[in-house]
Protein backbone atom coordinates (compact mmCIF):
# COMPACT_ATOMS: atom_id res chain seq x y z
CA UNK A 1 0.00 0.00 0.00
CA UNK A 2 2.38 2.25 -1.40
CA UNK A 3 1.99 6.15 -0.69
CA UNK A 4 -0.61 5.73 2.48
CA UNK A 5 -0.96 8.40 5.00
CA UNK A 6 -2.91 6.96 7.06
CA UNK A 7 -2.47 7.52 11.09
CA UNK A 8 -1.32 4.30 13.31
CA UNK A 9 -2.33 4.71 17.11
CA UNK A 10 -1.83 2.11 19.76
CA UNK A 11 -2.92 2.66 23.45
CA UNK A 12 0.12 2.07 26.20
CA UNK A 13 1.95 3.09 29.71
CA UNK A 14 1.53 7.13 30.70
CA UNK A 15 5.43 7.35 31.18
CA UNK A 16 5.91 6.37 27.73
CA UNK A 17 5.53 3.26 24.54
CA UNK A 18 6.63 -0.65 26.04
CA UNK A 19 9.94 -1.22 24.54
CA UNK A 20 10.38 -3.97 21.91
CA UNK A 21 12.95 -6.92 22.68
CA UNK A 22 15.01 -6.25 19.82
CA UNK A 23 16.91 -9.73 20.30
CA UNK A 24 13.93 -11.97 19.22
CA UNK A 25 13.36 -11.75 15.96
CA UNK A 26 10.58 -13.86 14.58
CA UNK A 27 7.76 -13.51 12.21
CA UNK A 28 4.63 -11.63 11.76
CA UNK A 29 2.16 -14.37 12.88
CA UNK A 30 4.70 -15.14 16.06
CA UNK A 31 4.23 -11.23 16.87
CA UNK A 32 0.42 -11.24 16.32
CA UNK A 33 -0.10 -14.49 18.53
CA UNK A 34 2.08 -13.75 20.76
CA UNK A 35 3.58 -17.48 20.29
CA UNK A 36 7.06 -16.25 21.48
CA UNK A 37 6.14 -13.60 24.13
CA UNK A 38 4.27 -10.48 24.53
CA UNK A 39 7.21 -8.23 22.89
CA UNK A 40 9.35 -8.78 20.21
CA UNK A 41 11.50 -6.82 17.78
CA UNK A 42 7.88 -5.58 16.20
CA UNK A 43 5.42 -3.08 18.00
CA UNK A 44 1.75 -3.31 17.32
CA UNK A 45 0.09 0.07 16.19
CA UNK A 46 -3.42 -0.02 14.93
CA UNK A 47 -5.61 2.31 12.42
CA UNK A 48 -8.23 2.27 15.44
CA UNK A 49 -6.97 3.97 18.69
CA UNK A 50 -9.84 1.64 20.69
CA UNK A 51 -8.07 -1.70 19.56
CA UNK A 52 -4.47 -1.88 20.94
CA UNK A 53 -4.03 -1.58 24.37
CA UNK A 54 -2.39 -4.62 25.77
CA UNK A 55 0.26 -2.31 27.41
CA UNK A 56 -1.87 0.37 29.01
CA UNK A 57 -4.62 3.43 28.57
CA UNK A 58 -2.34 6.56 27.26
CA UNK A 59 -2.93 7.25 23.33
CA UNK A 60 -0.28 7.79 21.09
CA UNK A 61 0.04 8.50 17.64
CA UNK A 62 2.82 6.78 15.57
CA UNK A 63 4.81 9.53 13.74
CA UNK A 64 5.23 7.64 10.81
CA UNK A 65 7.30 9.92 8.18
CA UNK A 66 9.90 10.37 11.29
CA UNK A 67 9.96 6.54 11.39
CA UNK A 68 10.33 5.84 7.89
CA UNK A 69 12.98 8.81 7.30
CA UNK A 70 15.52 7.13 10.01
CA UNK A 71 14.84 3.82 8.18
CA UNK A 72 12.46 2.08 10.61
CA UNK A 73 9.64 0.31 8.09
CA UNK A 74 5.61 0.90 9.12
CA UNK A 75 3.68 -2.61 7.53
CA UNK A 76 -0.03 -1.19 6.27
CA UNK A 77 -2.46 -3.06 7.83
CA UNK A 78 -3.34 -4.60 4.15
CA UNK A 79 -0.01 -5.50 4.03
CA UNK A 80 -0.03 -7.40 7.10
CA UNK A 81 -2.90 -9.19 6.27
CA UNK A 82 -1.65 -10.07 2.99
CA UNK A 83 1.41 -11.49 4.39
CA UNK A 84 -0.37 -13.68 7.23
CA UNK A 85 -2.32 -14.91 3.75
CA UNK A 86 0.79 -16.12 2.50
CA UNK A 87 1.94 -17.80 5.62
CA UNK A 88 -1.07 -19.28 5.93
CA UNK A 89 0.08 -21.31 2.61
CA UNK A 90 3.50 -21.37 3.90
CA UNK A 91 5.38 -25.78 3.89
CA UNK A 92 5.45 -25.04 7.98
CA UNK A 93 2.49 -26.43 9.52
CA UNK A 94 3.02 -24.93 12.64
CA UNK A 95 3.60 -21.75 10.69
CA UNK A 96 -0.05 -22.10 8.93
CA UNK A 97 -1.84 -22.62 12.42
CA UNK A 98 -0.72 -19.30 14.15
CA UNK A 99 -1.27 -17.77 10.58
CA UNK A 100 -4.70 -18.61 10.34
CA UNK A 101 -5.21 -17.18 14.32
CA UNK A 102 -3.47 -14.18 13.42
CA UNK A 103 -5.62 -13.01 10.61
CA UNK A 104 -8.02 -13.21 12.37
CA UNK A 105 -6.68 -10.93 15.03
CA UNK A 106 -4.92 -8.71 12.33
CA UNK A 107 -8.42 -7.74 11.10
CA UNK A 108 -10.01 -7.48 14.27
CA UNK A 109 -7.35 -4.66 15.86
CA UNK A 110 -6.97 -3.03 12.03
CA UNK A 111 -3.08 -4.24 12.98
CA UNK A 112 -0.59 -2.75 11.33
CA UNK A 113 3.57 -3.20 12.47
CA UNK A 114 6.39 -1.13 13.06
CA UNK A 115 9.48 -3.26 12.31
CA UNK A 116 12.43 -1.46 13.97
CA UNK A 117 15.93 -1.49 12.31
CA UNK A 118 18.27 0.47 15.00
CA UNK A 119 21.73 -0.36 14.45
CA UNK A 120 22.86 -2.20 17.38
CA UNK A 121 26.61 -2.90 16.90
CA UNK A 122 28.54 -2.10 20.57
CA UNK A 123 24.98 -2.58 22.39
CA UNK A 124 25.07 -5.94 24.59
CA UNK A 125 22.68 -8.29 23.95
CA UNK A 126 21.45 -7.40 27.78
CA UNK A 127 20.80 -3.87 27.13
CA UNK A 128 18.60 -4.21 23.98
CA UNK A 129 15.50 -3.12 25.62
CA UNK A 130 16.66 -0.64 27.48
CA UNK A 131 18.28 0.33 24.44
CA UNK A 132 14.95 0.00 22.45
CA UNK A 133 12.88 1.59 25.01
CA UNK A 134 15.26 5.22 24.97
CA UNK A 135 15.31 5.41 20.69
CA UNK A 136 11.14 4.69 20.03
CA UNK A 137 10.18 7.15 22.13
CA UNK A 138 10.77 9.92 19.65
CA UNK A 139 8.58 8.21 16.80
CA UNK A 140 5.34 8.48 19.41
CA UNK A 141 3.54 11.75 20.44
CA UNK A 142 0.87 11.51 23.24
CA UNK A 143 -2.50 12.30 21.64
CA UNK B 1 -3.20 -6.00 29.28
CA UNK B 2 -2.91 -8.56 26.68
CA UNK B 3 -6.15 -10.21 27.18
CA UNK B 4 -4.36 -13.15 25.15
CA UNK B 5 -2.17 -13.65 28.40
CA UNK B 6 -5.25 -12.99 30.20
CA UNK B 7 -7.50 -15.24 32.32
CA UNK B 8 -10.65 -14.34 30.06
CA UNK B 9 -8.23 -16.60 27.53
CA UNK B 10 -7.53 -19.69 29.92
CA UNK B 11 -8.95 -23.02 29.72
CA UNK B 12 -8.79 -22.89 33.83
CA UNK B 13 -11.81 -19.86 33.77
CA UNK B 14 -13.74 -22.26 31.12
CA UNK B 15 -16.52 -20.48 30.18
CA UNK B 16 -14.83 -16.15 29.11
CA UNK B 17 -13.05 -15.64 26.39
CA UNK B 18 -11.81 -11.64 25.26
CA UNK B 19 -14.99 -11.30 23.73
CA UNK B 20 -17.26 -14.20 25.53
CA UNK B 21 -18.90 -13.85 29.10
CA UNK B 22 -19.82 -10.80 31.16
CA UNK B 23 -18.88 -10.29 34.71
CA UNK B 24 -17.13 -12.33 36.97
CA UNK B 25 -15.21 -15.62 35.68
CA UNK B 26 -14.06 -19.01 38.26
CA UNK B 27 -11.08 -20.25 37.71
CA UNK B 28 -10.80 -24.29 37.96
CA UNK B 29 -7.10 -24.09 38.83
CA UNK B 30 -7.33 -21.97 41.67
CA UNK B 31 -10.94 -22.37 43.37
CA UNK B 32 -11.51 -18.98 43.03
CA UNK B 33 -14.23 -15.95 41.47
CA UNK B 34 -12.29 -14.09 39.06
CA UNK B 35 -13.76 -10.37 39.20
CA UNK B 36 -12.11 -8.92 36.21
CA UNK B 37 -11.03 -11.76 34.28
CA UNK B 38 -9.53 -9.56 31.39
CA UNK B 39 -6.86 -8.23 34.16
CA UNK B 40 -5.73 -11.07 36.00
CA UNK B 41 -3.79 -13.66 35.38
CA UNK B 42 -1.38 -16.15 36.76
CA UNK B 43 1.42 -18.63 35.88
CA UNK B 44 -0.90 -21.71 34.91
CA UNK B 45 -1.85 -19.81 31.87
CA UNK B 46 -3.37 -22.50 29.40
CA UNK B 47 -4.04 -20.38 26.59
CA UNK B 48 -7.66 -21.00 25.13
CA UNK B 49 -7.19 -19.74 21.35
CA UNK B 50 -4.45 -21.77 20.31
CA UNK B 51 -3.18 -25.53 20.68
CA UNK B 52 -0.53 -25.39 22.93
CA UNK B 53 2.41 -27.05 21.10
CA UNK B 54 2.77 -23.88 18.98
CA UNK B 55 2.21 -21.46 21.67
CA UNK B 56 4.37 -22.77 24.22
CA UNK B 57 7.30 -20.45 24.20
CA UNK B 58 5.51 -17.59 24.73
CA UNK B 59 3.36 -18.94 27.10
CA UNK B 60 6.64 -20.37 28.95
CA UNK B 61 8.05 -17.14 28.84
CA UNK B 62 4.73 -15.59 31.13
CA UNK B 63 5.00 -18.32 33.83
CA UNK B 64 8.55 -17.16 34.40
CA UNK B 65 7.37 -13.62 34.68
CA UNK B 66 4.41 -14.43 37.08
CA UNK B 67 7.00 -17.50 38.79
CA UNK B 68 6.74 -15.71 42.14
CA UNK B 69 3.27 -15.77 42.40
CA UNK B 70 1.55 -18.75 44.36
CA UNK B 71 -1.65 -16.69 43.62
CA UNK B 72 -3.96 -14.85 40.90
CA UNK B 73 -2.91 -11.29 39.88
CA UNK B 74 -3.60 -8.09 38.70
CA UNK B 75 -1.95 -7.58 35.69
CA UNK B 76 -1.26 -3.67 35.59
CA UNK B 77 -0.69 -3.62 39.13
CA UNK B 78 1.01 -7.16 39.61
CA UNK B 79 -0.76 -7.30 42.87
CA UNK B 80 -1.40 -10.64 44.30
CA UNK B 81 -4.93 -11.35 44.42
CA UNK B 82 -6.44 -13.42 47.60
CA UNK B 83 -8.50 -16.32 46.34
CA UNK B 84 -12.45 -15.14 46.41
CA UNK B 85 -14.67 -18.45 47.32
CA UNK B 86 -17.58 -18.86 45.54
CA UNK B 87 -21.28 -18.03 47.31
CA UNK B 88 -24.00 -18.77 45.80
CA UNK B 89 -26.05 -16.66 47.99
CA UNK B 90 -23.58 -13.60 46.99
CA UNK B 91 -24.44 -14.12 43.79
CA UNK B 92 -28.22 -13.74 44.39
CA UNK B 93 -28.01 -11.04 46.70
CA UNK B 94 -26.01 -9.02 44.20
CA UNK B 95 -27.84 -10.14 40.72
CA UNK B 96 -24.75 -11.59 39.17
CA UNK B 97 -26.21 -15.41 39.66
CA UNK B 98 -24.83 -17.18 36.32
CA UNK B 99 -25.96 -20.76 35.89
CA UNK B 100 -22.70 -21.76 34.22
CA UNK B 101 -20.47 -20.14 36.47
CA UNK B 102 -22.34 -21.97 39.56
CA UNK B 103 -21.79 -25.41 38.06
CA UNK B 104 -17.96 -24.68 37.15
CA UNK B 105 -17.72 -23.82 40.59
CA UNK B 106 -19.45 -26.48 41.95
CA UNK B 107 -17.94 -28.49 39.83
CA UNK B 108 -14.85 -30.23 42.59
CA UNK B 109 -17.54 -32.35 44.01
CA UNK B 110 -18.58 -34.38 41.11
CA UNK B 111 -16.73 -37.22 41.09
CA UNK B 112 -15.17 -38.96 38.70
CA UNK B 113 -14.06 -35.76 36.71
CA UNK B 114 -15.06 -37.26 32.88
CA UNK B 115 -18.42 -37.31 34.20
CA UNK B 116 -18.65 -33.78 34.61
CA UNK B 117 -17.01 -33.33 31.69
CA UNK B 118 -19.10 -35.13 29.12
CA UNK B 119 -22.00 -33.63 30.65
CA UNK B 120 -20.98 -30.47 29.20
CA UNK B 121 -21.33 -31.76 26.03
CA UNK B 122 -24.16 -31.41 23.74
CA UNK B 123 -26.77 -28.48 23.10
CA UNK B 124 -26.04 -25.26 21.08
CA UNK B 125 -25.57 -22.52 23.93
CA UNK B 126 -21.73 -21.25 23.16
CA UNK B 127 -20.69 -20.58 26.69
CA UNK B 128 -21.60 -24.25 27.30
CA UNK B 129 -19.63 -25.50 24.01
CA UNK B 130 -16.41 -23.22 24.84
CA UNK B 131 -16.38 -24.32 28.50
CA UNK B 132 -16.85 -28.19 27.12
CA UNK B 133 -14.00 -27.81 25.15
CA UNK B 134 -11.44 -26.38 27.52
CA UNK B 135 -12.75 -28.93 30.05
CA UNK B 136 -11.53 -31.41 27.64
CA UNK B 137 -8.19 -30.08 27.13
CA UNK B 138 -7.94 -29.66 31.32
CA UNK B 139 -8.60 -33.23 31.49
CA UNK B 140 -6.15 -34.55 28.38
CA UNK B 141 -3.36 -32.50 30.10
CA UNK B 142 -3.78 -33.30 33.30
CA UNK B 143 -4.10 -36.87 32.18
CA UNK B 144 -1.16 -36.87 29.94
CA UNK B 145 -2.22 -39.57 27.49
CA UNK B 146 -5.53 -39.75 24.75
CA UNK B 147 -6.38 -43.37 26.11
CA UNK B 148 -8.73 -41.42 29.18
CA UNK B 149 -9.48 -38.72 26.70
CA UNK B 150 -10.97 -40.51 23.50
CA UNK B 151 -14.15 -40.56 24.40
CA UNK B 152 -14.33 -37.01 25.13
CA UNK B 153 -12.46 -35.77 21.96
CA UNK B 154 -15.12 -37.64 20.02
CA UNK B 155 -17.78 -35.49 21.54
CA UNK B 156 -15.59 -32.21 20.95
CA UNK B 157 -15.03 -33.56 17.14
CA UNK B 158 -18.97 -34.94 16.29
CA UNK B 159 -20.05 -31.11 17.73
CA UNK B 160 -17.48 -28.82 15.91
CA UNK B 161 -19.12 -27.82 13.17
CA UNK B 162 -22.60 -27.15 15.23
CA UNK B 163 -22.99 -23.37 15.38
CA UNK B 164 -23.46 -21.89 18.83
CA UNK B 165 -26.18 -19.69 20.23
CA UNK B 166 -25.25 -16.62 22.25
CA UNK B 167 -27.86 -14.25 23.67
CA UNK B 168 -26.63 -10.87 23.58
CA UNK B 169 -25.71 -10.64 27.03
CA UNK B 170 -23.09 -13.67 26.49
CA UNK B 171 -21.05 -10.86 24.62
CA UNK B 172 -18.70 -7.54 25.51
CA UNK B 173 -20.03 -4.81 24.22
CA UNK B 174 -19.37 -4.33 20.55
CA UNK B 175 -18.73 -7.98 20.22
CA UNK B 176 -20.87 -9.60 17.18
CA UNK B 177 -22.09 -13.23 17.54
CA UNK B 178 -19.98 -14.31 14.37
CA UNK B 179 -17.09 -13.08 16.24
CA UNK B 180 -18.02 -14.94 19.02
CA UNK B 181 -18.48 -18.18 16.49
CA UNK B 182 -15.36 -17.77 15.59
CA UNK B 183 -13.53 -18.02 19.66
CA UNK B 184 -15.61 -20.51 19.65
CA UNK B 185 -14.77 -22.81 16.75
CA UNK B 186 -10.73 -22.38 17.22
CA UNK B 187 -11.16 -23.23 20.98
CA UNK B 188 -12.90 -26.44 19.47
CA UNK B 189 -10.18 -26.81 17.15
CA UNK B 190 -7.64 -26.48 20.10
CA UNK B 191 -9.22 -29.02 21.65
CA UNK B 192 -8.62 -31.17 18.62
CA UNK B 193 -5.72 -30.47 17.46
CA UNK B 194 -4.48 -31.41 21.27
CA UNK B 195 -5.91 -34.52 21.18
CA UNK B 196 -4.08 -35.11 18.03
CA UNK B 197 -1.00 -34.10 19.53
CA UNK B 198 -1.50 -37.03 22.73
CA UNK B 199 -2.38 -39.32 20.18
CA UNK B 200 0.09 -39.08 17.31
CA UNK B 201 -2.66 -38.63 14.84
CA UNK B 202 -1.10 -35.74 12.39
CA UNK B 203 -4.12 -34.69 10.77
CA UNK B 204 -6.26 -34.04 13.97
CA UNK B 205 -3.14 -31.86 14.74
CA UNK B 206 -3.14 -30.03 12.10
CA UNK B 207 -6.83 -29.87 11.81
CA UNK B 208 -6.75 -26.14 10.97
CA UNK B 209 -4.93 -26.96 7.20
CA UNK B 210 -8.19 -29.12 6.54
CA UNK B 211 -10.62 -26.60 6.36
CA UNK B 212 -10.07 -25.78 2.77
CA UNK B 213 -8.99 -22.35 3.27
CA UNK B 214 -12.25 -21.03 5.45
CA UNK B 215 -9.86 -19.84 8.17
CA UNK B 216 -7.84 -17.66 5.91
CA UNK B 217 -11.07 -15.61 4.34
CA UNK B 218 -12.70 -15.82 7.77
CA UNK B 219 -15.77 -17.40 6.17
CA UNK B 220 -18.01 -18.78 8.49
CA UNK B 221 -20.31 -20.73 6.51
CA UNK B 222 -17.61 -22.55 5.04
CA UNK B 223 -15.79 -23.57 7.43
CA UNK B 224 -19.15 -24.64 8.60
CA UNK B 225 -19.28 -26.85 5.98
CA UNK B 226 -16.10 -28.45 5.93
CA UNK B 227 -16.16 -29.15 9.30
CA UNK B 228 -19.26 -31.12 8.73
CA UNK B 229 -17.57 -32.77 6.00
CA UNK B 230 -14.36 -33.63 7.87
CA UNK B 231 -16.11 -34.51 11.40
CA UNK B 232 -17.09 -38.12 10.13
CA UNK B 233 -13.86 -38.47 9.12
CA UNK B 234 -11.91 -37.54 12.13
CA UNK B 235 -14.46 -39.45 14.06
CA UNK B 236 -13.20 -42.69 11.99
CA UNK B 237 -9.70 -41.54 12.79
CA UNK B 238 -9.82 -41.71 16.42
CA UNK B 239 -11.95 -44.75 16.43
CA UNK B 240 -9.73 -46.99 14.43
CA UNK B 241 -6.79 -45.66 16.25
CA UNK B 242 -7.97 -45.92 19.94
CA UNK B 243 -9.09 -49.66 18.27
CA UNK B 244 -5.41 -50.14 16.64
CA UNK B 245 -4.52 -49.68 20.56
CA UNK B 246 -6.76 -51.96 22.25
CA UNK B 247 -7.94 -48.93 23.82
CA UNK B 248 -11.27 -48.05 22.39
CA UNK B 249 -14.06 -49.87 25.22
CA UNK B 250 -11.70 -53.13 26.21
CA UNK B 251 -13.86 -55.98 27.44
CA UNK B 252 -12.11 -55.71 30.56
CA UNK B 253 -12.10 -53.27 32.35
CA UNK B 254 -15.15 -51.12 31.68
CA UNK B 255 -13.86 -47.52 30.66
CA UNK B 256 -17.08 -46.25 32.76
CA UNK B 257 -16.26 -48.57 35.74
CA UNK B 258 -12.73 -46.63 36.22
CA UNK B 259 -12.13 -43.88 38.49
CA UNK B 260 -9.71 -41.34 36.46
CA UNK B 261 -7.19 -39.27 38.38
CA UNK B 262 -9.06 -36.16 39.02
CA UNK B 263 -7.80 -33.59 37.29
CA UNK B 264 -8.47 -30.64 40.03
Amino acid sequence: MAGSTADYFRRDQERGVTAPDLSKDCGFSDHVVRARGKRTRFTSVSLDKTKIDDFGPALYLALRSAMTTDGHSLIEHSDLVAALRTSAASSDKAERVKAVQAIRYAQRRKEGLIDWRFNLEGIERRDYVLFGYNQIQKYFSRV
Amino acid sequence: MDALFSCRNCIHNSAQTPLIGRGSGFCLMHKSVLKQPGRTTCKYLARKDMPFFVVDEGVKEHAYEYASFSTIVDMPTSESLNQTLYSEKHAWLTGTYDALTQILAHSYKIRPTWVFVESMAGGADGRRLLAHSSLVRRFMTNCGTWRSSYRLALSVVQEVSQPPVFATSDLLDGTTADEAEWDVLFARLSCIQEYGFHSGLDELMWATDHVNGALVTLDLNGARQELEKKSPEWIEQVIRHANDNGAFFPDRPQFEDLEYQEID
